[in-house]
Order: structure tokens, then C-alpha cells, then sequence
């Protein structure tokens, strides 16, 4: 049986208490024992583990010199040689996430197992949490000590060599790692139960996740069509002729805006669709087909609606995950409203 | 406050089950606003009746996800006597769930 764990702490400038905002540049630095919110996570250890060392690091530091942050914190792991490495908790502080997102993959990549803490939504979790071990907690330091109460137990286990059980027992986000495993009863014996209980209203559980798509409650109706401002925005993958945006034909990370005040209709020598989820034949020989420019000029030309707004929003709507179509939709929207328009029609291939 | 948004989709049943408020029944997912088998002349009244309906559906009050059907509009009625009565013989809007 060997002695106490080792583990290492990651802070950043502000729980490391070196300063605030503008001490964001400082470098890495190594402290030896626990340091700030290090001491109540030490506690929350007990006797098998002890902080040995704190790593602290600026947040624009280790984002905007991520390769020269992952260096130092290469070189101080190797140097201090912990069981475990522990980041955070971030909670919802974005450059931290990232931070300590990042010092995880460090320290995975030094054979050093690590976990870190944050708010599910940081955008540290959102990016990296395939990769790493994350805790969730509140958005808040008010979270702390139930964040440094989840994660002990499971930074002892990762220091003491254990892999972790799934996402769903031991409470860390998922990772969407999917292991093999023998549940005893084959597939349609499972079914069969579940559906009997479902059918004799007895609780069950799929063995499927389920996200529940976002309700949004329904926006108020326009008073007067023959006033108000229509957008267009299509999910079809409309693009200039060429491709001159290099827009992706998949897993859109931006929609891409263009300006259609001097047209009259989308003319198929000037435009094509490029999505890679159905055939693009059809829409290239006339683009109106996802982007209805030409009857809405009609329609604005015979009074029925007010005005055609300048601009149109496309993207390939296809392969992207729904948090990411979800901001594209929100910046999207956001767009819109500070353009003065009134309603607009999404069209979806 | 929102802005009413009219989604125009062949497959309308993943829009309104992923929560689109407005849902307008467009022709296919490879035209969606059209049909490029009919003659130029109907193509284009068709893709306007769907347009149309569209935004007709801008001005109506929603309760939720709600399918709008522009070929179960009467043809002849006007927009206004179709779309402000959906309880009406030929109802413009069939609502799902």
C-alpha cells in the first residue's frame, strides 16, 4: 500500500490569488502546497490525498499562448510527477473552462489522469468535453463546495489508477464514449420489459437518452402583412455560383449572410446550392426553390407585403449538433431584430 | 417580443416535432418552394400558393407547433376568409398535438 495520493491543483490568476482582470497575462507559475479554493478541496480529500502543488496560470495567457501554456504545464507535470490533476472548478467563466480544459489534456497527454469542474454550458465543456473527465456544477462559486464534494471521491479513484464507471453512475458529463458491455439479458427481453411495464404504467427506463427538443413559445402575429418587413433564411445550402464564401457542405460552424437589395430573383447563373444532405440538381437550376426571392418580389411589388429585407441568412442544414444550430439560430435572430424585420420564412430542405 | 418565423419544409413532421411554431407543408425536400415537373406557368403558382401561405400563417395566432397545408386551402376563397378561420369547411391549418 503506498502513501497519500499526489495531486496537483490547476487555478487561474484570480482563485490562485495573484489578481484580478488585469493580472489575466501572467504566466504559469507552480506554489507549493494548496492554494485558494485548493485548501477546501484538499479537505474535501481527506486523509488518502493532499494538494502538493498548486498550478496557476493567467486566462489570456493559457488561451491566447495555448502551445507555450501547455509547455509549462508539460514541464511543471513532469517535474512534480502527481497521481492525479485536478482543474478548477471553472464554473460558468469561459476562458477558465477553456483553461482548464485545456491543462487536462496536458496532463492526459503526460499519462497524469485529470478531471476538472464547471457549469455544463462553459464553453470549456462544450468544446472539450469528449476528451476529459468534467464535473457540472452551478454557474457560480456559490457551487463550490458541492463541486469540490463531486469531484473528490472521483479524483481519488483516478489518482489511485481506476477508470471511471460511466458518465450516468459516477456523475461527470458525458463524454459520448460508448463501452461494451454484457447487461445480462438480451435486447428484446429488455424491450419486452420495458414495454410491459410502460403498458401496466410501471416506471421504466430507456436505454436510449432523450433530449427533449427546446420549447419556444410562440412569437405574437403580425397586425398588417402589407407593412411589415419579411426575411428570408434557408437551410439549404444556398450559396454565390462557385462558392466564393467556401461555405461547408456540412456541420455549418457559421451562416453566411448575403445582401440581395438589387435583385429581383435568385437566377441559376448566379447561384447554386452546396449541402451534402440532398440533391443540389434541382435547386442549382433554380435557386427560388429554397430562397423564395421571386414570389416575394411579386408580392411586394403588388402591396401584399411591405418590403423584402435586404439581407439573406444561409447555411447547410445538415450534421450540425443542436447546440450549435441553436446559436447560429440565436445570432441569426439577433440579426434580424436589429434589422427591423417583422417576420421572416425559414426555409428547410 | 419574437418574430414570427414561417418554416417551410417537406418534412414537416421533423419541424414540428423539434418545435417550429409556424410549419407550412412545402413540395419536396429537393424543391421545396415548387415542382419542377409541372409546366413553368403552374411551378410557379404553386410555389406561390406555399409562399403564401407562409406568410399568411405570420399573421395567425399559434398555440404551438403547428402544421399550415397550403393544397388544403380551397382553392377560390380569398387569404383572408381561409386563413382567419381555421375552423372554417377547408381549414388551412391542421393542428398536430
Amino acid at each position: 500500500m503506498r502513501g497519500q495520493l499526489r495531486v496537483v491543483h490547476y487555478l487561474n490568476q484570480f482563485f490562485g490569488g495573484i489578481g484580478g482582470e488585469d493580472q489575466a497575462h501572467v504566466g504559469v507559475t507552480a506554489k507549493a502546497g494548496a492554494v485558494g479554493p485548493g485548501r477546501a478541496l484538499d479537505k474535501a480529500l481527506g486523509d488518502g490525498a493532499r494538494v502538493e502543488a498548486t498550478l496557476i496560470g493567467g486566462d489570456n495567457f493559457v488561451n491566447e499562448r495555448a502551445e507555450e501554456a501547455s509547455r509549462a504545464i508539460a514541464a511543471e507535470l513532469d517535474r512534480l510527477e502527481p497521481d492525479v490533476l485536478v482543474a478548477g472548478p471553472a464554473f460558468g467563466s469561459g476562458r477558465y473552462g477553456l483553461a482548464c480544459a485545456l491543462v487536462c489534456q496536458v496532463a492526459q497527454s503526460r499519462r497524469v489522469p485529470a478531471i476538472t469542474a464547471m457549469h455544463p454550458e462553459n464553453p470549456g465543456a462544450s468544446s472539450a468535453r469528449r476528451g476529459i473527465y468534467i464535473v457540472p456544477t452551478g454557474a457560480s462559486t456559490t457551487s463550490m463546495q458541492a463541486a469540490l464534494d463531486a469531484l473528490a471521491p472521483l479524483v481519488r479513484r483516478l489518482g489511485r489508477g481506476e477508470t471511471l464507471g460511466s458518465a450516468e453512475v459516477d456523475g461527470y458529463m458525458p463524454r459520448g464514449v460508448r463501452r461494451v458491455h454484457d447487461r445480462g439479458r438480451p435486447g428484446y427481453q429488455r424491450a419486452l420489459d420495458m414495454l410491459l411495464d410502460k403498458l401496466h404504467g410501471r416506471s421504466y427506463r430507456s436505454e436510449v437518452p432523450y433530449a427533449a427538443p427546446e420549447r419556444v413559445p410562440p412569437a405574437p402575429p403580425i397586425a398588417d402583412l402589407s407593412r411589415a418587413r419579411i426575411a428570408m433564411v434557408t437551410t439549404g445550402g444556398l450559396v454565390r455560383k462557385g462558392n466564393p464564401d467556401k461555405q461547408v457542405s456540412a456541420n455549418a460552424v457559421r451562416y453566411h449572410r448575403h445582401t440581395v437589395a438589387e435583385l429581383e430573383s435568385l437566377s441559376s447563373s448566379d447561384w447554386e446550392a452546396y449541402h451534402a444532405g440532398y440533391f443540389n440538381h434541382l435547386v442549382n437550376s433554380n435557386p427560388n426553390y429554397i430562397l423564395p426571392l421571386s414570389f416575394l418580389r411579386d408580392l411586394e411589388r403588388q402591396g401584399k407585403i411591405g418590403r423584402v429585407h435586404e439581407h439573406i441568412y444561409a447555411l447547410p442544414g445538415v450534421s450540425t449538433p443542436v447546440a450549435v444550430s441553436a446559436g447560429h439560430g440565436r445570432s441569426i435572430a439577433a440579426d434580424l431584430k436589429a434589422g427591423g424585420v417583422d417576420g421572416a420564412l425559414l426555409v428547410a430542405t | 417580443m419574437g418574430i414570427p418565423v414561417g418554416m417551410i419544409s417537406a418534412i414537416y413532421n421533423f419541424a414540428l416535432t423539434t418545435g417550429a411554431n409556424r410549419v407550412i407543408r412545402g413540395a419536396r425536400i429537393e424543391h421545396v418552394c415548387g415542382d419542377p415537373t409541372l409546366s413553368p406557368e403552374k411551378d410557379y403558382a404553386f410555389g406561390m400558393r406555399i409562399v403564401t401561405t407562409a406568410l399568411q400563417t405570420l399573421t395567425i395566432a399559434v398555440p404551438g407547433p403547428t402544421l399550415f397545408d397550403p393544397m388544403a386551402m380551397a382553392p377560390g376563397k380569398t387569404e383572408e376568409s381561409a386563413a382567419g378561420r381555421p375552423g372554417a369547411g377547408a381549414p388551412p391549418a391542421e393542428a398536430r398535438r
